[in-house]
């Protein structure tokens, strides 16, 4: 199945082989943390993800055709 | 014809002022502008908003008939206004502003670039009647 | 002058004296404004050895030029001091509205010196400026003096005021202002106590010039619509800053039980969608900020219900998961108590944990608390300590002068745990698993605070054991995110929306007519980062290296549970880290700028001054 993950700006600054877009391809059962590993985040790079404007948990199985917006950790005010 | 306002979603932040003194006086004062936010944080947790809902109480009011409606705008004429201050007093709003360099009230000219700024849609569509309620 | 108004307000509070004098030149040219203006009139005014407490010291409330502006939150006001907490140079910036109030009365910087006879406030209505008494408001909360200022002045004023913590010198007292915002660190409250001074209403009608109206328009104007369609927007709207404390936690940063260890097993109560769903009754922003970080919330507790601004991630941290506090609501209280005494919730959450850890430990008993049970995870616990601290009754009294002046009678074994860098107590990151991070907190100006760098996201990127090749990073974030205390603004939408640096560098023109690049910016932010060293360097012949240092916990302990579990930092990459980044600042290796480095900076007054106390070489 694919899913695709759009990267907030403040994340693609730190991550700088991040695209705006990128579409993961992965097995049925998947959660969004096998979807964020496909794309070489280390843990604790991301901080709240969203998906139908809600928050979606980072081990949440995730469907065909998804979109999940992961927005970077907050950097301490 | 007024705006529709949503006070409890205001969060106080007064960009609407600042939007209105930069658009209507080129300055940054937001005491030059045509809208406050007045805290009632203290006695019940929110902001009010306080701006012109056109109900032409002060046309009535004005001893110089230099307020009028222009394109359904109540307006202020400057030529003819003579800082008299009967209209601020007249206004069941409290929406008219005085400002120590500025010889006329201010007031809103429904310009619409403190709704379009917003960041919350608290001033939001321009409504085509009534008075600016809260709306809950 | 544009961005500015052009003029610094003297108030000598021992003979009443009241003075203007015009913002010079050479003033805006090197230091900006905020905590620029803040250094550079401590540095040249307060002697040194002066007594923090003293009508020496003085109390520098600076704007800077974005600030009041239409442009994103152009709202924070530095406040400046010799810190009681530190004895050497502090600064801490509050937000809401003071900035752009001071700077529409006219005032880039008002400097309050010497100490009135009795309790007053200052009060500031455009070119009206009185000094009048507060006996009616002394002893009353912070929160609650800004009502009865409000009530008697009117909501147009905007008020910073301090609670009985700033009156009883306690060394972490806030300044408090628009109801829930604090200027917490260093003790300003304190130093505002000293000088009998309650409280500051300014009000002002003034417009602020700028260079190029049209030109602050357009860019402005691209950055509030780049803020609104960014994704995140909707999440700090919603959960303001405690959406940080799950994130905290599960990268092994939670300040949990006096940092004895950095993962809280009970997070899920004081998660930032909980506190959403159970106790926020409302947004609050900051001037011209869409952000909205400010969570209204109501709290109740022995049989009390408030009404309270917060609790924002450095609360959640410090006062729930370092006191092992069970629900975001038993925080929200603690918050209040603390806002309306008037302590800083970073320093009173480091100072009950540690006090909680010490009875734990047997190095302190119930006969030293007062009866007190002194237990982690206690709210009445942490509600009696804090009274007692803003009291400085017994315990408290020790409590009140920071957890390295209770260490101090507690003795070595509490030392070891006392939580602090050069007398300020640890902000929200515990940093044994983020090296880059804790380097970030050994070399803050003020102490342990985190806002000049914070780099834990750089540790995760490059690597959390990585040791080398870290400090320069930690040297780029200490120019970058002091800029923004000098311009008078919020750097929340650069760090956390990505608003791209490149807009400040326009607004900069924009704003000031100056032609100064981006890169000429960053040295003067270089320049009041060595002039607040140097003003270290000045006040002790023995202030150095070891200065640097952090507790002992964080090297001689590792990490008991967690994501991170067996991690630590040895002592032996603390003098990697500290080498790397005495190298990169061209200091020598007892932390001192050199000669050469201050003359690089235009320092060279500062440098002859030092070289001649025979400081540095």
């Amino acid at each position: 199945m694919k899913v695709t993950l759009r990267f907030a700006r403040a994340l693609r600054e730190i991550y700088e082989h991040l695209d705006e877009e990128i579409e993961v391809t992965l097995e049925e059962g998947s959660t969004a943390r096998d979807a964020l590993s496909a794309v070489n985040l280390p843990e604790g790079a991301w901080g709240i993800l969203l998906t139908d404007d809600r928050i979606c948990k980072i081990d949440e199985d995730v469907i065909h055709g998804q979109t999940i917006t992961v927005l970077p950790p907050v950097s301490g005010g | 014809m007024g705006m529709d306002i949503d006070m409890p979603r205001c969060t106080g932040c007064k960009l609407c002022q600042i939007v209105c003194s930069v658009t209507n006086f080129g300055e940054n004062n937001p005491k030059k502008a045509g809208i406050r936010i007045v805290s009632k944080l203290f006695t019940e947790a929110r902001y009010e908003v306080i701006v012109c809902d056109q109900c032409g109480e002060c046309i009535d009011a004005c001893p110089f008939d230099a307020i009028g409606l222009a394109s359904g705008v109540v307006t202020i004429n400057q030529e003819l206004c003579t800082n008299c201050g009967v209209c601020v007093d007249a206004c069941p709003n409290g929406a008219l502003f005085t400002h120590p360099a500025v010889d006329h009230p201010i007031k809103c000219v429904l310009c619409g670039e403190c709704e379009r700024f917003c960041p919350r849609g608290v001033l939001g569509a321009l409504a085509a009647s009534g008075k600016g309620e809260v709306a809950d | 002058m544009y961005g500015y108004a052009g003029n610094i307000l003297r108030v000598d509070l021992s003979s009443g004296r009241v003075s203007h004098e015009p913002l010079t030149e050479e003033l805006v040219h090197n230091y900006i404004g905020g905590r620029g203006f803040g250094a550079y009139y401590v540095y040249k005014e307060v002697p040194p050895g002066a007594d923090p407490y003293g009508p020496h010291n003085i109390l520098v409330f600076a704007s800077g030029p974005f600030a009041g502006l239409f442009l994103p939150s152009g709202a924070k006001t530095s406040i400046s001091a010799k810190s009681p907490a530190t004895g050497l140079y502090g600064d801490s910036n509050v937000g809401g509205h003071l900035a752009g109030e001071l700077k529409y009365a006219g005032i880039d910087a008002l400097i309050v010196g010497g100490k009135a006879k009795a309790p007053s406030y200052l009060l500031i209505d455009d070119d009206r400026i009185e000094i009048r008494p507060a006996d009616h408001l002394w002893g009353l909360g912070a929160i609650k003096t800004e009502e009865v200022l409000k009530e008697e002045l009117g909501d147009e004023f905007q008020i910073a005021t301090i609670g009985p913590a700033g009156e009883n010198g306690v060394v972490f007292a806030c300044i408090n202002h628009d109801f829930g915002r604090q200027a917490g660190r260093c003790g300003m409250g304190a130093v505002m106590g000293s000088k009998n001074l309650k409280a500051i209403a300014v009000r002002g009608t003034r417009s602020v010039p700028v260079a190029d109206i049209d030109g602050l328009k357009d860019v402005a104007g691209v950055m509030f619509r780049e803020l609104m369609e960014d994704p995140s927007l909707k999440v700090w709207q919603d959960l303001g800053l405690a959406q940080v404390t799950t994130w905290a936690n599960s990268i092994a940063a939670l300040p949990t039980r006096n940092f004895r260890q950095n993962f809280y097993e009970a997070v899920d109560g004081l998660s930032g969608e909980l506190m959403k769903e159970t106790i926020v009754v409302g947004d609050k922003a900051c001037f011209a900020c869409p952000m909205a970080t400010g969570k209204l919330c109501k709290a109740s507790f022995r049989g009390k219900t408030v009404l309270v601004e917060g609790p924002e991630y450095e609360t959640t941290a410090l006062i729930g998961s370092n006191c092992a506090l069970k629900s975001i609501e038993e925080v929200a209280f603690a918050n209040y108590v603390c806002d309306e005494l008037g302590l800083d919730t970073i320093s009173a959450g480091n100072a009950v944990a540690f006090a909680m850890e010490c009875f734990e430990k047997g190095i302190i008993t119930k006969d030293d608390t007062g009866g007190i049970e002194a237990r982690f995870g206690s709210l009445d616990a942490f509600c009696d300590l804090v009274q007692k601290i803003a009291a400085r009754e017994g315990i408290g009294d020790l409590l009140a002068k920071g957890v390295a002046g209770a260490a101090e009678v507690w003795g070595e074994e509490s030392r070891r745990i006392a939580i602090h860098v050069k007398g300020l107590e640890w902000s929200g990151y515990e940093s044994r698993g983020a090296p880059s991070m804790m380097l970030a907190y050994m070399t803050c100006d003020i102490g342990a605070h985190h806002n000049r760098a914070w780099s834990v996201t750089h540790d995760i990127a490059v690597g959390r054991d990585i040791i080398k090749g870290k400090a320069a990073k930690v040297v780029e974030f200490q120019h970058v995110r002091p800029l923004f205390d000098c311009f008078g603004v919020c750097r929340l939408q650069w760090v956390e929306l990505g608003l791209p640096l490149e807009h400040y560098a326009k607004l900069y023109p924009v704003v000031t007519g100056r032609d100064d690049s981006w890169e000429d910016l960053l040295v003067k932010s270089e320049r009041i980062w060595n002039l607040t060293r140097a003003f270290a360097v000045r006040e002790r012949e023995d202030f150095g290296r070891a200065d640097d240092w952090p507790p002992r916990r964080f090297y001689e302990e590792s990490v008991p549970d967690g994501p991170v579990a067996g991690f630590r930092i040895t002592a032996e990459d603390l003098d990697v880290l500290l080498d790397e980044y005495y190298e990169a600042r061209g200091w020598d290796s007892n932390g001192r700028p050199k000669v050469d480095t201050l003359t690089r900076l235009g320092l060279e007054h500062v440098a002859s001054e030092l070289h001649k106390m025979g400081r540095i070489t």
